[in-house]
């Protein structure tokens, strides 16, 4: 009797190990509320990282920019008397040792739509920002060379959008590793640049963010 | 009479078990083929230049066995590249180098299937060369795209290059302790015979030899250097990944070093600019089933004397034991074959240019050659376990049900036990439109518009040079990437970095 319950127990393995091997590719999905906490990204940053350091970066910058408002040529004054600046966002650059894939579109229509909510700013399209950056052939990093910063300028003039100011944004990160579990510090820099005077008003917003192969490994590096 | 009666049930399960035993192992297998046709035929029209023909093939192949979908999407994303589609490529090989970085943690449900079937039961992660060519497509793709995440992918090829050199120097230290406990005498050491600790110290460590398998991370990091290179910043980071070109693969390095060809982005001569020519030559090796003979033979002799001294038999090693070893596909162009001219629109066409100076910086065939031979033991062990489990698992049978020595169900169950150990296949999953080569070219030229002429010297009669115009930018890098994959220029010539943009092939 014995011997025949340990080939049932054989058998039953065989087959549920073989019903297991078949579930594996069946992919459901769910329609989050408002209230469900983002999804925490195991290998690299998702919207858990890149939501709140949008919104801090973009808040510091408002609220720093608030108090340094300077005329400049194409400085625009709405009905109420708000002068508003007029701001070329010429993209996100991504400097971190992580590829962000998709998220750098979302990245920047995130602040893109943030700052234009801000009376203070009047944000060029980024359909005529695009479209003379290919004319220009330029990228973001050389656009504060006089002459690069000048193309651009032209090539936006003569779509009738003048601009005063260029919005850098930038992302990067560091790492540090301890024995397979590692910690990245995620970084996400605004540096807005008056190109009349050269002058700029950066701010930043920091994330950190532990990957662990275990459990353990977060209470062992963090105590929780 | 009721003994008899028991004894004549007993003996229908057991002959009912053996019958399912061998439709179980035979089902297992069924509907393998269908998929592996279509897979053929979309390599096959690939080679041919038929890029669309190629992706509906590889997309039946991928309705008819699901279980590898990313070892079939690693090929819909060369299809993309040839297609001029590099951002779904980018978008591909991105997703699908996370998704085989977790299959390649190991399973317990797959690893406990596998011994029951063969290794193809456990999800397909790609071989280790394979999964370093994963990294090298998605920087590649970032490059001939927006280049967004080119500077991140430049790091994690460092990263990777760094990990390797450290296994690589463990394996020494580990290699040199053992043949230092070796070589020390074992007892009787007199105070006088110890050395001093400043002598030890001196001794010059063993270097670390990289192997074929390595060869990859060459090609990674040429590809970080041209990124790295971009930034007058990045001067050191720039070296190193020059520096790891030449570790990786040194006989690349010495071709560069005799050739003037110039250097890497901001390294150039103030006012210029470098174009590379990076032409991906041939398919990757096939991988086919090869009989481990000895390891078959000596597992007869074992189950032999096992089945002579024991209470039962046990199926004999009719099937031999079944391993993969990489098999270079026919149709590869030699290296020299194609011949690049780089002028400048306004030039008199008196004086003719000089042509550029290929090398190979990755040879798969090689590197799939290598990786054979460093998992060769661990594959035959592997399969040896299996076989061990399986021949145990028959012994267990014959005990628990009282299976008598040849008797005609223990000749039954020995037959469905050879069959279950014929069922076995070697694992040849492996990504198919992979490369079999990839040469490299590069000029440093002043900043403008330049025409590039490609043309397979004397392979492709019929075809037309194929006239580039590229756009050389100060302090930048532009590359020019061409799939070859037989005899002929397939898909599109994709033109990335300072310059973007995608031509099709002229027939």
């Amino acid at each position: 009797m014995p011997r025949q319950w340990l080939l049932v127990v054989l058998l039953s393995c065989v087959l549920a190990i073989s019903a297991i091997s078949g579930c594996r590719g069946r992919q459901r999905a769910h329609v989050l509320k408002q209230d469900d906490k983002d999804m925490v990204g195991s290998h690299t940053a998702g919207a858990e990282t890149w939501k709140p350091l949008i919104d801090e970066s973009v808040g510091r910058l408002l609220a720093k920019s608030c108090a340094t408002v300077q005329q400049a040529s194409h400085t625009s004054v709405d009905s109420h008397g708000t002068q508003a600046r007029t701001v070329c966002f010429v993209g996100v650059e991504n400097r971190s040792g992580e590829e962000i894939g998709d998220f750098k579109e979302q990245i920047y229509e995130h602040i893109d739509t943030q700052i234009s909510q801000d009376p203070q700013f009047k944000m060029i399209s980024r359909r005529y920002v695009e479209a003379a950056m290919g004319e220009c052939r330029c990228r973001p990093d050389t656009l504060v060379l006089p002459a690069r910063q000048r193309e651009l300028q032209a090539a936006l003039e003569r779509a009738d959008q003048p601009f005063d100011y260029l919005l850098f944004a930038s992302i990067t990160s560091g790492t540090t590793n301890s024995n397979g579990d590692y910690q990245r510090d995620y970084l996400l820099t605004m540096e807005l640049l008056d190109i009349h005077t050269g002058e700029s008003l950066k701010d930043s917003a920091m994330l950190r963010k532990g990957y662990h192969k275990s459990l353990i490994g977060k209470l062992k590096h963090y105590n929780d | 009479m009721s003994l008899s009666r028991q004894q004549t049930g007993l003996c229908f399960r057991q002959r009912r078990l053996a019958l399912v035993l061998t439709l179980t192992a035979l089902t297992s297998t069924a509907g393998c083929q269908t998929w592996q046709e279509t897979h053929e035929a979309a390599i096959a029209q690939f080679g041919a230049g038929d890029l669309e023909i190629s992706r509906t093939a590889l997309q039946e192949s991928q309705q008819k066995f699901r279980s590898e979908k990313q070892m079939l999407e690693l090929d819909q994303g060369i299809l993309d590249l040839a297609s001029g589609d590099v951002r779904q490529a980018e978008t591909r090989f991105r997703t699908l180098r996370h998704e085989l970085e977790d299959l390649e943690q190991k399973d317990a449900t797959e690893q406990a299937s596998s011994m029951l079937t063969d290794s193809r039961a456990v999800a397909y992660s790609g071989r280790d060369f394979e999964r370093r060519m994963i990294l090298n497509m998605a920087l590649l793709t970032s490059v001939l795209g927006d280049s967004q995440d080119a500077f991140a992918y430049s790091i994690q090829v460092t990263e990777a290059a760094n990990a390797r050199r450290t296994v690589l120097a463990d394996a020494v230290k580990k290699a040199t302790d053992s043949t230092a406990v070796a070589g020390s005498s074992p007892a009787g050491t007199t105070p006088s015979d110890v050395t001093p600790a400043s002598f030890a110290s001196e001794s010059v460590p063993t270097a670390i030899v990289p192997s074929s398998l390595d060869q990859p991370l060459a090609f990674s990091a040429y590809l970080a250097a041209m990124v790295q290179s971009e930034q007058p910043s990045r001067y050191q980071e720039t070296q190193q990944a020059l520096d790891d070109v030449g570790f990786w693969n040194p006989v690349y390095s010495r071709h560069d070093a005799t050739s003037s060809v110039g250097n890497f982005g901001v390294r150039c001569q103030p006012g210029n600019g470098t174009l590379h020519v990076i032409t991906l030559v041939g398919k990757a090796p096939r991988w086919v089933s090869e009989s481990a003979n000895a390891t078959s033979a000596s597992l007869l002799i074992a189950d032999r004397i096992i089945s002579f001294t024991g209470k039962h038999t046990l199926p004999p090693t009719i099937a031999a034991v079944k391993i993969a070893r990489p098999e270079p596909t026919g149709n590869t162009l030699p290296v020299g074959s194609v011949r690049c001219f780089v002028t400048h629109p306004g030039a008199s066409s008196g004086a003719a240019p000089s042509p550029l100076s290929f090398a190979t910086i990755v040879d798969l065939n090689e590197a799939a050659e290598a990786s054979y031979r460093e998992h060769r033991d661990e594959v035959i062990a592997q399969a040896i376990a299996r076989r061990v489990l399986k021949k145990g698992a028959v012994y267990v049978l014959k005990e628990t049900q009282k299976i008598h020595r040849n008797s005609l169900v223990d000749l039954g169950v020995n037959v469905a036990g050879v069959a279950w150990e014929a069922l076995e296949k070697a694992d040849t999953r492996s990504w198919r439109l992979l490369p079999a080569r990839i040469d490299v070219a590069r000029t440093e030229l002043p900043a403008g518009d330049w025409s590039t002429s490609l043309q397979l010297n004397g392979y492709d009669p019929h075809g037309s040079a194929q006239t580039i115009p590229v756009h050389i930018e100060n302090g930048r890098n532009t590359c020019i990437v061409v799939l070859i994959p037989e005899k002929a220029l397939t898909g599109h010539i994709l033109i990335g970095g300072a310059d973007n943009q995608t031509i099709p092939v002229q027939p």
